[in-house]
């Protein structure tokens, strides 16, 4: 290992844990969802020489642990063969290990094996990371009896990155060499899992249980702070989009027969600038959680596709029934989803709005024209002056606020339960039913009465802000509870 | 030291700054404030104002001396109207004392504006508390001009204690420069005051209205307190022209009751109200500060500790590159070893004994005997060395270094890898097939790579 990259390993300091096996094997899934990394490059080219990269866990700039992860081995039958040509007794091999790293550590033929095998010399704890998607193959018992040659603490991971599952030949073969034996799969571990499986690290030396337990114990904080950070943006964001205006400015000569353009290119800067606010607030959400390189399905959004923040089917997933408002957020049986007519919109529901009209064939697709949103033209606005201006905005039907929720709730949770390693672009399928079904009585009220305020333009005040986001908190959680339901 | 409207003026830019910065990066400034500030002063409640000395010490400014262009102009306003305050003062007083020497000043007069100033006074008062804004638009017009202030910041709900606070400190001007004008007044002119009012009213009455407004003072300061017959003496009537009975001096014997009654009804109240203006401006400046969006954030970053879990550590692995070459057809060769204990059954239907071994558990002697025994056993007619492979193992150094031998052993005979799915007649996918070929380029010596023809998976 280089300088650049060389961390702590004596013994009874911070644990580290060398992440080695076969190529290819999902060492760096392992890595990369553990360390919340997703610019951990997964499929590298099998055989390309790379060094060990340390990754610790600092908390306020103690590292509590670090995982290493390593090259994978390129030559274990020819290290073996060396080990056991230089040793007497079973007392001298992890010396002989060491005695082989020394030797070799300027050889091209063993970069990789010297690599992945210092961070074990220098006291390193050995996860070692095996593929239950294929089949056993006993080619790979070099490699774990020169691990079982270090004589340092082992745990096996059995990380499926494929469908096929062979999981329990895995299970029995890696248990003949390895004291602890886990399965994770790097891609689909929930969150518990990963500290579970952190917990296990820290059972392999007594001295490293209790920095492990404390590093589950703030990565456990830093997922509640998230959450409460991600309500915090998705009321920020929701605040601001449902009080939006957009405006232009006439001369009072062009201003006094305002025509349908007008009308219609502020609309549709209102449409733009709402779907950038929910672009923004995605972009901060992802951030939040550390994730810099999803490619999201919808990222190329044009008015008519399904996954526009307009369309029909957005509508359709998110709304809610003109029960559901009606009755301030107490509607009884289903609050809305798929299938649901009866919607408010085409309703007025503000006073003065104005409606606007249908785009012709687009109305089909696109429910946005369909929402009540107000229109202030020029010559409904009093007073003289050179310069008139026309305002359109904010939207007037609750509709919209609970269609912003819904996607932006969905869109947290998408991103709160992706892991690091996962490379699959990221899919926001609708679903069947309403999610806003789980939350409790006083919740949906609540935030009823706050979409309510501020439709009709208020500024929240500082007590009402701080409502807003426990609620969406709240929101969350049911989300949360509602996708768990639905999964089990 | 800078009050609580500098402080929430300074976090509001430092806020506004902050909103280009990544969100880790705050998290672990504040942090480390906080620390430090642990360390050297035990756990003690962190303030806002040293935090932004620190951040602004630590930039290379001298902490709190940057002046705010909001308060640049508020300062101009203030200075503005309190001018505006003190000129006033003396004009109105200057006008109240003027005297011809016709007809004698009316004190009633002097007590009607001293009542409108105390109402004025605690009209400013309740505005303020009640964030009322009747000067909102003068102000809101001010502001605009100024291209360095933004509107809508967070002096926006602070405006009306804001303009309280300086209404009420120009009506203390106004006070001091009345007061003033008039103690000039009388040691420079002989004033004649007396009392008059269109109202049947008894010296008695107006005895005991100025008795009243004598109050605070009549105990201590008899002089300044008019006698009952001051007060009768010194009636006058415009029409009446019979004064001439009175002493001259009587005439001037109000002003120590005027004076103090000045001091005491405006001087006073506008002192203790600008008192009550600063107190309520502190107390809302303090708040809004705690309600300002960044506080609570603020507060959550220093307390919370920064978890770096390696997020941020770039990768140095390189991602597999484009291969150039492409699949060939599987040879025809007798020939084949299978590697790591791949099969290639169905196949290879020609082959009439067990394929020769190498790779996987077995030792790398045992590698050598095979190729020992293929070259032996091989003759002219003979194919290409066929190395069947699993296409889901990585291909690895060790056979790298197997066919290196085997071009030792084998020499001018080409190599062929054939990498197989799990089902031999399957073609592999091009994911996996793809690294073979990498692998192939890789080691060069013209060893190629076979695959079967796609076809429809076997049931």
């Amino acid at each position: 290992m280089n300088d650049q990259n060389s961390v702590d390993h004596s013994p009874g300091q911070v644990p580290v844990f060398a992440v080695v096996g076969h190529p290819n094997r999902g060492k760096s899934s392992v890595v990369a969802t553990l360390s919340q990394n997703d610019r951990i490059a997964i499929a590298l080219e099998p055989g390309t020489t790379r060094v060990s990269q340390p990754y610790p866990l600092n908390v306020d700039g103690r590292t509590l642990y670090t995982l290493v992860d390593t090259p994978g081995f390129q030559r274990p039958r020819r290290v073996l063969e060396w080990l056991q040509a230089h040793s007497l007794s079973a007392s001298d091999r992890p010396e002989t290990v060491a005695a082989f790293v020394h030797q070799h550590r300027d050889n091209p033929r063993f970069r990789d094996e010297c690599e992945l095998l210092t961070p074990i010399i220098e006291g390193a704890g050995i996860i070692y990371v095996v593929d239950g998607s294929v089949p056993y193959t006993a080619e790979q018992e070099a490699e774990m009896t020169i691990l079982r040659w270090t004589g340092q603490p082992s745990l096996a991971l059995i990380n499926r990155i494929g469908p096929d599952d062979h999981t329990a030949t895995w299970q029995s073969a890696l248990g003949q060499f390895f004291q602890i034996v886990r399965i994770f799969d790097a891609v689909r571990a929930p969150f518990e899992q990963h500290l579970g499986l952190l917990k296990a690290f820290g059972q392999l030396r007594p001295d490293w249980e209790q920095p492990l337990q404390e590093a589950t114990g703030y990565l456990t904080r830093q997922r509640q702070d998230r959450q409460w950070q991600s309500a915090r943006l998705i009321a920020e964001a929701l605040a601001e989009m449902l009080t939006h205006q957009e405006s232009s400015t006439l001369p009072k000569s062009l201003a006094a027969n305002p025509d349908r353009t007008l009308e219609d290119g502020l609309r549709e800067k209102w449409y733009q600038s709402q779907r950038d606010r929910e672009e923004k607030l995605r972009r901060d959400i992802e951030t939040l959680y550390q994730h810099h390189c999803i490619a999201r399905q919808e990222a190329a959004l044009a008015w008519h596709h399904d996954h526009d923040l307009f369309s029909e089917e957005t509508r359709q997933a998110w709304g809610v029934s003109r029960t559901y408002l009606a009755t301030a957020g107490f509607g009884a049986g289903a609050v809305g989803g798929a299938g649901i007519d009866a919607l408010t919109l085409g309703h007025s529901l503000g006073t003065g709005a104005l409606i606007g009209g249908l785009l012709g064939a687009a109305g089909s697709y696109f429910y946005g024209d369909r929402l009540a949103v107000r229109m202030l033209t020029p010559k409904a606005l009093k007073g003289a002056g050179e310069l008139q201006t026309a305002t359109f905005g904010p939207v007037q039907d609750l509709q919209f606020g609970y269609i912003v929720l819904g996607r932006a709730v969905d869109h947290w949770w998408h991103i709160s339960q992706r892991n690091h390693a996962g490379r699959d672009p990221l899919a926001l399928p609708p679903s069947d039913h309403h999610w806003l079904e789980t939350l409790a009585g006083d919740t949906r009220k609540t935030l009823q009465r706050l979409l309510v305020r501020l439709r009709k333009q208020s500024r929240l005040n500082h007590r009402e802000t701080q409502e807003f986001s426990t609620v969406v908190h709240s929101a969350l959680g049911g989300y949360d509870q509602w996708r768990r339901e639905n999964a089990s | 030291m800078p009050g609580h409207l500098e402080t929430l003026l300074a976090f509001d830019r430092q806020y506004q700054r902050d909103q280009q910065q990544s969100p880790a990066f705050l998290h672990r400034r504040d942090r480390r404030y906080r620390m430090d500030l642990d360390s050297r002063a035990g756990n003690q409640t962190p303030d806002i104002r040293h935090w932004l000395d620190q951040l602004q010490a630590l930039s290379g400014a001298t902490p709190g001396s940057a002046t705010l262009p909001e308060l640049r102009l508020w300062r101009r306003i203030t200075a503005g109207f309190v001018a505006a305050g003190a000129l006033l003062g003396v004009l109105t007083m200057s006008g109240l004392l003027y005297y011809d020497g016709g007809q004698q000043i009316n004190v009633t007069v002097i007590l009607g504006v001293i009542l409108l100033q105390l109402l004025l006074a605690l009209y400013t008062a309740v505005q303020g508390l009640a964030g009322w804004q009747p000067w909102a638009m003068v102000t809101g017009a001010l502001l605009r001009r100024q291209p360095d202030i933004a509107t809508g910041g967070p002096l926006k709900p602070l405006t009306g204690p804001l303009m309280a606070r300086t209404a009420q400190l120009s009506g203390l001007l106004f006070g001091i420069t009345g007061l003033i004008t008039l103690l000039v007044s009388v040691v420079i002119q002989d004033l004649a005051f007396g009392w008059t009012t269109t109202l049947a009213t008894s010296a008695d009455t107006w005895h005991r209205v100025v008795s009243w407004i004598a109050a605070p003072w009549s105990g201590w300061l008899p002089a300044a307190s008019p006698s009952l017959q001051l007060v009768e003496e010194t009636r006058f009537f415009r029409l009446d022209s019979a004064n001439g009975a009175v002493d001259p001096a009587r005439w001037g014997a109000w002003w120590p009751f005027i004076a103090m009654a000045w001091l005491s009804w405006v001087i006073l109240p506008r002192l203790l109200l600008l008192g009550v203006a600063v107190i309520d401006l502190r107390r809302k400046s303090r708040r809004a500060l705690i309600r300002h969006p960044g506080y609570q954030a603020l507060l959550w970053r220093m307390e919370t500790p920064t978890v770096d879990t390696g997020a941020e550590t770039a990768d140095g692995g390189q991602l597999p590159r484009q291969h150039r070459s492409t699949t060939v057809p599987v040879p025809t060769t007798s020939l084949v070893v299978s590697w790591a204990g791949a099969t290639a059954a169905g196949l290879l239907p020609d082959l009439s004994q067990p394929l020769a071994r190498a790779g996987g558990n077995q030792s790398l002697q045992a590698d050598r005997d095979t190729l020992g025994q293929l070259s032996e056993l091989a003759t002219e007619d003979d194919g290409p060395l066929l190395v069947i492979t699993r296409s889901w193992e990585p291909p690895t150094a060790e056979l790298a270094d197997f066919l290196e031998e085997a071009t030792d052993h084998l020499p001018g005979r080409s190599i062929v890898l054939l990498p197989m799915a799990q089902d031999a007649v399957v073609r592999p996918d091009d994911q996996r097939l793809g690294q073979w070929l990498r692998f192939a380029e890789r080691i060069g010596m013209g060893v190629q790579v076979a695959a079967v023809e796609a076809r429809e998976k076997t049931s």
